[in-house]
């Protein structure tokens, strides 16, 4: 239990270390997060948009059809 | 850059411009003025203490000659950008580089050297010590026209940019940083009798420097505003 | 310019795209696997420092990230100049990802820099040439950001984005050299040592761990970012032709 109590104090420095650490996590994942959101967002534009096109009559090329 | 030619284009476009900015001669002052008042600033908000407004004076002097300068960038290239007159000046034979070089003697002329002038009497609003004026005059009048070429290249960047003004700040600033250094420095060692030489022979050298690469960058990004 | 869009996106971002698609998954595992041996190294499984104790452990965060917001403005410079020279869509793309990556690396360097600062040397903050330098990064990657976006036009932007890489690339050293200079004016230079002359391996590993999590991770973002963009211009391609016919 010590042992524990004393791994978070890390001698005194804990609230600096920790600080560093849960701010490190909170930046990466939080850009993380972002970015994966971005994308998917897009995605789901794309798939709706081309859903229409679809519905529409057809004027697609070969080569969109490949992308 | 072909010798004859653009010698008289570049005349030129500076007597142009030289005719505009005296015509709206308020431009100049509004500079003036703002420089003067930025630095009479300091001791309302730092207090009237002698000694530490002679400490801190060439800071200050030279960040407000900073902002001062970053005043009129904006509308470098504006007015041409939006009357058309831009691309047709792009079209002349002479190389664009000559064109912003005219823009940027215009914009030294009535704006850096207006400060330099100015600056003397702040200088004394400051309560510099005597050894400090010289070397003030010196370096901002090597780092003005340094100004103004990286002001350029920032100003032709944000040509048809929304909420230009605020971004021009924001980009050219921390490229101003290293004038902004040697500059102090070089007011500062003049005040602690050290030797100012080698400052302000890095501040020519950054001039020098920025002489051919500002207006090459400041073209580049006019060609790219047009297109 | 439409055109160049249509032409350039068809060929190249298509590939790009399935080769993404394909690496990702690796991507991602290589950089959980590499972040949880360097966490477990850091927090764990290194000792103490000498001088510093556990306050040492704050490195394995700040000097990645250092690392990281150096690499990626490098990055970001060599986009540029491609993305002027040669005009690829591409490396527009790539720029543009990488900026928010950068700045997020900068920031994490300047924060961690203070938390350590504060226990170590006695201070949140100090003009120090590196700290100074770091922090003008950071602005760097703020006003390409906003340059970049601060156009109705989306090449124009970029194109005015590349032009501040490269200025801003030209620029970092002599920033770097002026504020090394000025700081040796004002103050006796107070020099982050890293624990000494020499990394002890026990503490270069946890080092060497996390930086390449920090660049695995780095590849993974910017793999989702680039991707997203790709899917920007191909939904604004489409829109294009449903407008136009």
């Amino acid at each position: 239990m010590e042992q524990i109590g004393d791994f978070f104090m890390m001698d005194g420095y804990g609230s600096y270390i920790w600080s560093a650490y849960t701010l490190a996590a909170i930046v990466l994942i939080g850009l993380f997060t972002t970015s994966l959101r971005f994308l998917r967002q897009r995605q789901a534009d794309l798939a709706s948009l081309e859903a229409h096109e679809i519905d529409k009559p057809q004027r697609t090329t070969r080569a969109a059809d490949e992308a | 850059m072909a010798g004859h030619g653009s010698m008289s284009r570049l005349i030129l476009i500076l007597r142009r411009d030289l005719r505009q900015a005296l015509r709206q001669g308020t431009d100049s002052m509004t500079v003036v003025i703002f420089f003067v008042i930025a630095v009479a600033l300091f001791p309302f908000g730092v207090g009237p203490e002698l000694d530490i407004l002679a400490r801190i004076g060439g800071g200050v002097i030279w960040v407000a000659a900073l902002l001062a300068a970053m005043l009129s960038l904006e509308r470098l290239f504006q007015a041409d950008f939006e009357d058309g007159s831009l691309e047709l000046l792009s079209l002349e034979p002479v190389a664009l580089e000559t064109m912003v070089l005219a823009k940027v003697l215009g914009h030294w002329l009535t704006t850096g050297v207006p400060l330099v002038i100015a600056s003397p009497f702040l200088a004394m609003m400051m309560n510099m010590h005597a050894d400090g004026y010289a070397p003030l005059l010196l370096a901002l009048a090597l780092g003005t026209p340094t100004l103004s070429l990286i002001g350029a290249v920032g100003a032709a960047l944000i040509l048809g940019a929304r909420r230009g003004g605020v971004l021009l700040s924001l980009l050219v600033l921390p490229l101003y940083i290293p004038v902004l250094i040697f500059g102090v420095a070089a007011v500062d060692a003049a005040i602690s009798s050290f030797p100012t030489h080698s400052y302000l022979m890095i501040l020519a050298a950054i001039l020098l420097a920025s002489l051919p690469l500002c207006p090459w960058a400041a073209a580049a990004a006019l060609r790219h505003s047009m297109e | 310019m439409a055109q160049g869009w249509n032409l350039h996106y068809l060929a190249n971002p298509a590939r790009f795209l399935r080769l993404s698609n394909r690496i990702e998954p690796w991507v991602a595992g290589l950089t959980v696997i590499l972040l949880g041996g360097g966490l477990y190294l850091s927090l764990l499984a290194s000792p103490k420092d000498y001088q510093q104790s556990e306050a040492v452990r704050i490195m394995y965060i700040h000097v990645p990230s250092a690392w990281m917001a150096l690499f990626c403005y490098s990055s970001l410079a060599i986009t540029s100049a491609f993305s002027l020279i040669w005009r690829h869509p591409l490396a527009d793309i790539i720029g543009k990802s990488t900026a928010p990556i950068g700045a997020c690396f900068t920031f994490l360097t300047l924060v961690t820099g203070s938390l350590w600062g504060k226990p170590m040397w006695g201070t949140w903050w100090v003009w120090d040439a590196r700290l100074t330098s770091v922090l003008i990064l950071f602005f760097l990657y703020l006003g390409y950001i906003a340059l970049y976006n601060a156009f109705d036009d989306i090449s124009r932007g970029a194109r005015a984005a590349a032009v501040l890489g490269l200025v801003g690339a030209v620029n970092l050293p002599i920033i770097k050299f002026s504020v090394d200079w000025w700081n040796t004016l004002h103050q006796p230079a107070s020099v982050i040592k890293l624990g000494g002359p020499a990394i002890h391996p026990s503490m270069l590993w946890p080092l060497a761990l996390m930086a390449l999590a920090f660049t695995a991770y780095y590849v993974w973002v910017l793999l989702l970012r680039v991707r997203g963009e790709l899917i920007s211009r191909r939904i604004s391609t489409i829109r294009h032709r449903q407008t136009h016919g």
